[in-house]
């Protein structure tokens, strides 16, 4: 289990370093999930455990200093763990969850524990106008930080593929059913987080417009995008310019 | 000395303030937050005006020292501003750097909640919702035009952050902000986001009855679902989803929380003979 391991790891260190500098969104679900499922062979795969996990994910933002559930570590472990010790993808998500959680306390340490000192080695150069000084700080941060991530990812994977095939093995197949059903549910979280995201309220009947596309006309999804496009530009287009503050 | 050297800040000078910029929010504390990825960002400017140690450190400090929070990809516009200041305190040494510290506080809130509300609360939980939906058919394309789309927005925003907000200074937001323009834009994003929420739901979480019954005198196996699915397909998922925005936005639940609860539901309401 060396190998997959690695390559777990390193699939988060790509997301780590890209959330902690140019963040392109490495970090998520339907990046993470598939490059793994790529790297170990095992691309469609990867692109099903990576969706429905970035859907339950789909909207948590970072608001000011609260850590929030990790999708970088959870979707690539799940996907890891998936595809080497051929676990059903209902497991794979549901195994998901727990890592997420750990992620998130993960978080919270990395934030009020590790940053601090890290920050402050900025200080000394700082006062001696150490500009070389300064600037490696966050290099060294970006290190720090990133170990924090490799080692529980290296063994959840090398030692947690055994252990969770052999659970797997015993697992009676009613309850790998019943875990596809509570994870066909989790969506909705997603789906629900980004609509507390959405301040415009009064376009809330559009909601309706949408479900009806798909569930009634069965649009397929670029279908619904260009609807609500053309929808988009029409309403900037007609609604009265209004000046209010933004906040 | 530094008065006869003085030139302003080349386009050399403002892409490496754009690339020392991407450490913004490396390195987070509590009490500061991303004061080091501002300090960072403006060392450029630093090393250009300031040769001697006495003043490169006191310049650094200052804004090591202040707290600084906002969102990381709008952070740019303020990091333009900044900039601008800055050029014109090596320039003329008339304004203090309480100008600098005035730009940032009345800026670092309203540009956090466009960043959060529309870079990471609209845009992409929208596009990564596409990227799914692509994704659950097998397509191999759905992570790139995600990549693609996220990337190109982010750079887009912070070059426009830091060309465009040095030259045209703070002006540049409050006309954006007073035309209305920003107003409309996040609406008409929203716009997109309700209509494609409301077609994820219907498509992409699944809520299935297992309760039947059999008409009697016949053989006939009715069950619910296909009841509820004549009249209004894929109702349940929809009042499903609608529920538990109810749930985190009235009545404070936290998303982790649900998440567990309906893992568990699921798996309970499966035995039960409720879901299928």
């Amino acid at each position: 289990m060396l190998i997959p391991a690695v390559i777990t790891t390193l699939v988060v260190v790509i997301g780590i370093t890209d959330e902690l500098t140019l963040q392109w969104q490495t970090t998520r679900a339907i990046v993470t999930g598939p490059l793994v499922g790529l790297l170990l062979g095992d691309l469609q795969t990867g692109l099903i455990v990576g969706a429905t996990i970035e859907m339950m994910f789909l909207s948590n933002v970072i608001v000011g200093a609260a850590g929030i559930p990790d999708v970088t570590m959870a979707s690539a472990i799940a996907t890891a763990l998936c595809i080497v010790s051929d676990v059903p993808q209902e497991v794979a998500i549901t195994l998901a969850v727990p890592v997420a959680i750990f992620g998130q306390f993960m978080s919270t340490i990395r934030f009020s524990v590790l940053g601090v000192p890290l920050a402050h080695l900025a200080d000394k150069p700082a006062a001696q106008g150490d500009v070389k000084g300064v600037l490696r700080t966050p290099v060294i941060g970006l290190i720090v930080l990133n170990l924090l991530y490799i080692v529980p990812t290296f063994i959840a994977v090398y030692f947690g593929a055994d252990l969770v095939s052999a659970a797997v093995d015993k697992m009676p197949t009613e309850l790998i059913n019943a875990f596809g059903v509570g994870s066909n549910l989790l969506a909705a979280v997603g789906f629900a987080m980004l609509l507390t995201m959405l301040k415009s309220r009064k376009l809330l009947p559009v909601l309706f417009i949408g479900y009806v596309l798909a569930a009634f006309l069965n649009l397929s999804i670029i279908g619904t995008v260009i609807v609500a496009l053309a929808a988009a530009v029409l309403y900037a287009t007609f609604s009265k310019p209004e000046v209010e503050e933004v906040s | 000395m530094e008065e006869k050297k003085w030139e302003p800040l080349s386009k050399k000078d403002l892409w490496k303030v754009f690339f020392r910029s991407y450490w913004i929010r490396t390195v987070n504390c509590p009490d500061r937050m991303q004061s080091l990825g501002l300090t960072c960002s403006i060392t450029p400017v630093v090393e250009k005006y300031y040769p001697t140690k006495e003043e490169r450190a006191e310049v650094m400090t200052r804004y090591l020292d202040e707290y600084f929070l906002t969102n990381p990809v709008m952070a740019e516009w303020i990091i333009g501003i900044v900039i601008s200041i800055e050029e014109k305190i090596a320039q003329t040494g008339a304004i203090t750097r309480d100008a600098v510290s005035g730009v940032k506080t009345a800026l670092m809130g309203p540009l956090a909640a466009i960043g959060d509300g529309l870079y990471n609360g609209t845009l992409r939980p929208v596009i990564a919702g596409i990227a799914c939906a692509l994704a659950l058919d097998g397509n191999p394309i759905a992570p790139i035009l995600f990549l693609i789309v996220m990337a190109g927005v982010n750079v887009f925003i912070r070059w426009t952050g830091i060309f465009w907000g040095y030259r045209q200074g703070a002006s540049f937001f409050t006309r954006l902000q007073e035309s209305g323009m920003l107003k409309k834009l996040i609406e008409a994003a929203s716009l997109v986001a309700f209509m494609v929420v409301g077609a994820f739901a219907a498509t992409n979480v699944t809520v299935n009855l297992g309760i039947s019954w059999v008409t009697e005198g016949t053989e006939t196996v009715t069950t619910l679902q296909s009841v509820l699915d004549g009249i209004m397909p894929k109702c349940l998922p929809l009042g499903f989803t609608l529920f538990t925005w109810w749930l985190i936005e009235k009545k404070h639940l936290k998303p982790l929380l649900l998440i567990v609860l309906y893992l568990l539901g699921g798996i309970l309401l499966y035995y039960l003979g409720i879901l299928a």
